[in-house]
């Protein structure tokens, strides 16, 4: 597994040195302004200003930053695919298990690493910035990662079960699509059974109908959309963000364990390659 | 691994494609010969390899490789096989080094210094991307891959296809010297069968996915012949001596399958000899029976 291992490494180190090259330029970026933000130009923008520019630099570099660590997070099916490699690694004396064993521990160790770099990126980050050290932020820097993960994991698996990367590609591709509309379709759902709360049907009512029946309640309908963000919405994120020490664990684990018992039986039917 | 005479042993395999079927496949492969794997494309060598190799799983039949079901303890076996296909099966990203550090950790056997001996020898630099070699220099260096953990079992797959006659008889003068060892086999599968009349041992033809020939191959060539006759005189000959005729305006030459029997039957017959290349044009074309 060790030699699969050192193979998925060499294959992307292109790949992942690129992406390194850009986090470095985008720390020395943030570092550059937040310097300017104290003795240079955008010190000039007042006190506020100048805080605002710093407080914006301080998030794109600790989630900007993570972002592009977790991106690292790859894998070299599609280049194994194209050089003949998998049809290849069948001739080798590795049981199929330790194929994908290999992709997999290799996506995690990178999940490790990206998340320890996140972390001294972030420690980084307080003492540049001169913040004070919030554990949630580590907490949302895993579930970050977890995301990457299980993007990857998920493409992966369908990659190993259709076998052909194109397909595979655009299976996980409209897999998402399906999420994300799903996600956009609970979401108005969601808005309309809070609009209701107030005795207002969100949709199928004329605006002015709406504006009307919501100044009788003395409220605006600005007012109704921030108290569902703040309210409803934040409630949840809130709970993410304070379940996440189970809920990321929870989340690796299955899709590891689902991901790797899938492929490594797609990859035992050996049917189509000839 | 136990003692075995045949290092690779098939019988009845059977793969249905779309459009194909490899049909009832048998053949044995001799411990420590070379076997020539010949057929046209599309015949089914590749399929055939691609089961023996694990690639593929065939749909029925039996293959044992080092005389042990090579369904069972693939890992095992497979620590004594080596693969070489026609193309590269590696990332052009890659370079001999990386590969050795790979290998030493997939191999048991694998020798680092037996790998750099044959990049010595056959001139590979060590550190320079798989994605400048030249054709030539890619198929040495699977080669130099595959003779490097101590295989006793080599599996090529149109492996000289595609290579100049110079690197041509550089790789076959390394699988003589492969075979110096008794416990060494190849079965080798090729369209070119020039390298196959000068150093293999035994010859299967596959045609249509049905094996049509399978021997030694000086016992192949000795009884087949290329009998030469006017147009008149190929109507006189029995259809049951003879695979397929090539007509043509100047006479005809037909494929028999009994040179000695035939010889006698036809007193004054002019047979030459035929080569590999000869016998499967001639049995690629038996259903026509005449041809031109």
């Amino acid at each position: 597994m060790k030699g699969l291992m050192l193979k998925e490494l060499y294959i992307t180190r292109k790949y992942r040195t690129v992406v390194l090259v850009v986090y470095l330029v985008l720390i020395m970026l943030c570092i550059l302004v937040k310097l300017s933000a104290v003795y240079g130009n955008i010190a000039k923008l007042g006190e506020g200003g100048a805080e605002n520019v710093s407080s914006v630099m301080y998030y794109i570099m600790v989630f900007g930053g993570a972002v592009l660590l977790f991106s690292t997070i790859t894998d070299c099916i599609i280049p194994d695919e194209k050089s003949g490699f998998r049809v290849y690694e069948h001739t080798l004396p590795v049981s199929e298990r330790k194929i994908v064993g290999a992709v997999y521990l290799t996506n995690l160790c990178f999940l490790g690493a990206a998340t320890v770099i996140g972390y001294i990126n972030l420690a980084l980050a307080n003492l540049v910035f001169g913040r004070e050290f919030n554990a949630k932020y580590l907490l949302y820097i895993l579930a970050i990662g977890c995301v990457f993960y299980a993007v990857k994991t998920v493409q992966e698996t369908v990659t190993y079960r259709v076998r052909k990367p194109g397909v595979a590609a655009a299976v996980t591709n409209a897999l998402f699509m399906l999420l994300y509309l799903g996600a956009g379709f609970g979401l108005a759902n969601w808005m309309d059974s809070y609009y209701r709360s107030y005795g207002i049907e969100l949709f199928g009512t004329d605006e002015a109908q709406r504006d009307a029946a919501l100044e009788a309640l003395g409220i605006s309908d600005g007012q109704v959309m921030t108290r569902f963000f703040r309210d409803e919405v934040m409630e949840k994120v809130r709970w993410f963000g304070d379940n996440i020490w189970w809920l990321a664990p929870t989340v690796l684990l299955g899709l590891t364990a689902a991901g790797y018992f899938l492929s490594v039986k797609a990859l035992k039917r050996r049917g189509g390659r000839c | 691994m136990s003692e075995y005479e045949n290092a690779i042993e098939i019988n009845g395999l059977t793969k249905r494609y779309d459009g194909f079927t490899l049909d009832g496949v048998s053949f044995t492969v001799p411990k420590g010969s070379i076997m020539g794997f010949i057929g046209q494309n599309g015949a089914g060598k590749s399929t055939t390899i691609n089961s023996i190799l694990g690639i593929i799983r065939p749909d029925s039949g039996e293959i044992r490789v080092f005389g042990q079901d090579s369904r069972e303890n693939e890992t095992v076996w497979k620590e004594n096989i080596s693969a070489v296909f026609d193309e590269l099966p590696f990332h052009e990203n890659l370079n001999a080094k990386m590969l050795d550090r790979m290998l030493r950790h997939i191999f048991k056997g694998w020798s680092s210094e037996t790998f750099k001996g044959y990049l010595d020898r056959f001139q590979l630099p060590y550190k320079k991307k798989f994605g400048q070699f030249s054709k030539g220099m890619k198929m040495k260096l699977q080669i130099a891959a595959a003779l490097s953990h101590g295989a006793k079992l080599l599996i090529m797959d149109e492996a000289t296809t595609g290579l100049d006659p110079v690197v041509r008889n550089e790789i076959l003068d390394i699988f003589l010297e492969y075979l110096q060892d008794e416990e060494n086999t190849i079965l080798m599968s090729s369209h070119i069968t020039s390298d196959l009349e000068k150093i293999a041992d035994s010859v299967t033809f596959i045609d249509k996915g049905r094996i049509l020939l399978t021997g030694y191959k000086d016992d192949i060539l000795a009884s087949h012949g290329i009998l030469k006759c006017t147009k008149a005189d190929c109507a006189a000959i029995d259809r049951a001596d003879y695979i397929s005729a090539r007509v043509t305006d100047v006479g005809a030459e037909l494929l028999v399958t009994d040179r000695a029997a035939c010889k006698r039957k036809y007193s004054g017959a002019v047979i030459d000899s035929a080569t590999l290349d000869d016998i499967m044009v001639y049995y690629v074309n038996r259903e026509k029976k005449e041809w031109s």
